[in-house]
């Protein structure tokens, strides 16, 4: 039981990074690659503040800021000076690298002694100094998802959401609205790269460090959540749906890394399994439907 | 349900030991730790799936993965942990607190929390260490190739030990009074266009710095070098093709290693079992690499190596 725990609690960690590609991807249609680099920017600096002994939710507020910032200077890039949206992203990636070297002033920190977002949890309720690790963590980003999830479901139906998710379902209506695209597009950004950090930030202090290659292939994980959530989803189109099923997809798809972990084949073939699952999850639903189809 | 909870249930506690062994992913350096791990089992009686039973876990880069690895073995209830690679051994140590942990292939093991000194260290943790001698290595460089005044190598950034590394070789540059320029390389793809853009910085010879992701495609730095005239001296004696060579093998710091996991399945308790700093240096002369270089390696030095390759 403890390793689906384990396999949740990570997955409870990735909702915020598919909630943040699902807003640039989805959102704002925008093909951002910066999550690469604000996953390890996020997890960098919580992990270099927090060996400096900040408390631990100053240290991941600071991570989701820096976060925000990467996605703000992808916009930027975009929006001011004419660069396209996939090289925006690559130029911050690639640049977020060194940035994040310079941060951790190495490429790896231990935070196996170091306070974590846990610390806290257990001074407020002594009771959970008898949990195992991962049920505490699992809680606390579990927690954190759903406040997460209820603000992002909010504020995406304001005035303002409403404005952002135009932009990307039609930019000639918003701009004729008077709505300032281009700004519009920069927020976004930064709220899904701010996202993104935090996913760092929580991943890092549950697994003990950071590291700077912990970001490489971060926006593919991203991406499986959302379409494995958007076909989870199926018909459904409320706001509030999709916004939970790209929280399952995350869930789900850190399952099937794990299922495909437990199968327990040649070692070499774990990316393999991991494809082949993601790939039956998504198929199953459509060929149950030609099935039932074919059935009538 | 049977593959989940009944092929893959508690395999631990029974006949024969049960070793999770886990690595970040595949590379020369790090699969030959592992082979010389599994070698040093078999050498004692320990045959895989005879009277050993393996869980051998590959994250292939994945960190998020290492630690659902360590979650595996922990609920799996494996008797020991054997991590190759820092970044493995660091998932353990986050993880795993009830079962003996043995390391290998890590280059510093106090820059990754497992202790503060060979002997005091988590008590649940023991291993072999692999400190690569760089600074040797380098003093040989000078000593093989005197007219070489700039030395270089590539450096990735991305590596936990390419700090420490990198500190080490420039001190012992100003010590041996010769110039040091290290170039970052962060892919595969970064190595042949970095070896060049040494040799035009004025780079004479090459001393590699270790790293995971440059050991990997150490073919390109031999051929690189090759094709454009650089001297090169490696600190790792794993290699072929390399003219000169001062160093530890990673296969048998991963030997080590597994002696010291036969020591721990045999009784012994990790906390009573100091970090093993590998130490047999070996000197090896490749004199057909060394040709094809153009090079010529002084007889004095050929004369002590523990190791010559080629006709003389």
């Amino acid at each position: 039981m403890g390793f689906w725990i384990a396999a949740l609690t990570q997955g409870f960690a990735f909702v915020a990074l598919a909630w943040g590609v699902y807003l640039s991807a989805r959102v704002l249609r925008f093909a951002d690659i910066t999550p690469d680099g604000s996953f390890t920017f996020g997890a960098a600096v919580a992990a270099a503040l927090l060996v400096q002994d900040t408390h631990p939710l100053i240290a991941t507020a600071v991570a989701v800021a820096a976060g925000m910032l990467a996605g703000y200077v992808t916009g930027v890039l975009h929006t001011r000076l004419g660069v396209s949206d996939l090289l925006s992203g690559i130029l911050v990636m690639t640049a977020l690298y060194s940035v994040n070297l310079h941060v951790m002033g190495r490429s790896n920190i231990s935070l196996l002694d170091t306070k974590t977002l846990a610390t806290p949890v257990l001074t407020l309720f002594p009771a959970t100094a008898s949990w195992p690790d991962d049920v505490t963590f699992g809680a606390i980003f579990l927690g954190v998802a759903l406040l997460l999830g209820s603000l992002l479901t909010w504020y995406l139906r304001t005035d303002f959401g409403i404005a952002l998710r135009s932009v990307g379902d039609n930019p000639a209506m918003i701009t004729a609205q008077g709505v300032d695209r281009r700004r519009m597009i920069e927020l976004g950004l930064a709220l899904a790269n701010g996202l993104v950090a935090l996913s760092g930030a929580l991943i890092a202090q549950y697994q003990g460090f950071a590291d700077v290659a912990m970001g490489v292939g971060t926006l593919v994980a991203g991406m499986a959540a959302v379409i494995l959530g958007e076909t989870l989803r199926a018909r459904g189109r409320s706001l509030l749906l999709t916004i939970l099923m790209v929280a399952a997809g995350a869930l789900v798809f850190r399952l099937l890394v794990a299922l495909a972990l437990r199968v327990g084949l040649n070692p070499i073939d774990l990316k393999l399994m991991t494809a082949v699952f993601v790939l039956g999850a998504l198929a199953l639903p459509r060929l149950r439907r030609r099935a039932a189809v074919t059935v009538r | 349900m049977l593959l989940l909870g009944g092929a893959c249930g508690p395999l631990g506690g029974g006949e024969h030991p049960v070793i999770g062994f886990a690595q970040i992913t595949s590379s020369a350096p790090l699969d030959q730790a592992r082979d010389g791990f599994f070698q040093a089992l078999a050498d004692s009686g320990y045959v895989r799936d005879s009277t050993l039973r393996v869980i051998e876990r590959n994250a292939q880069g994945d960190i998020a993965t290492l630690m659902l690895i360590m979650n595996e073995f922990k609920q799996r209830g494996v008797d020991y942990v054997a991590t190759v690679s820092s970044v493995a051994t660091q998932a353990a140590l986050r993880v795993i607190t009830g079962q003996p942990i043995v390391f290998a292939a890590v280059a510093n093991p106090y820059l990754i929390g497992a202790g503060t000194s060979a002997t005091d260290h988590k008590p649940h943790v023991t291993g072999a260490n692999i400190p690569l001698p760089v600074d040797s290595a380098f003093a040989l460089a000078r000593e093989a190739f005197p007219a070489i005044e700039t030395w270089g190598s590539l450096y990735d950034p991305a590596d936990p030990f390419a700090e420490f590394y990198l500190e080490v070789v420039r001190h012992m540059a100003d010590q041996l009074g010769v110039e040091f320029i290290a170039v970052a390389c962060t892919a595969p793809g970064d190595i042949a266009p970095g070896i060049q853009a040494l040799k035009a910085k004025g780079v004479g010879g090459i001393l590699q710095l270790p790293s995971v992701m440059i050991g990997s495609g150490f073919p390109a730095v031999i051929k690189t070098a090759r094709q454009i005239g650089l001297a090169l001296v490696s600190a790792n004696t794993d290699y072929a093709g390399v003219p000169l060579a001062l160093g530890l093998s990673f296969y048998s710091n991963g030997y080590d290693a597994g002696l010291l996991m036969i020591r721990v399945i045999r009784g012994e308790k990790p906390a009573d079992l100091p970090f093993q700093a590998a130490s047999k240096r070996r000197l090896v002369v490749d004199l057909d690499a060394a040709r094809a270089f153009g090079l010529s390696i002084p007889s004095a030095i050929i004369l002590r190596a523990d190791s010559v390759v080629g006709a003389r």
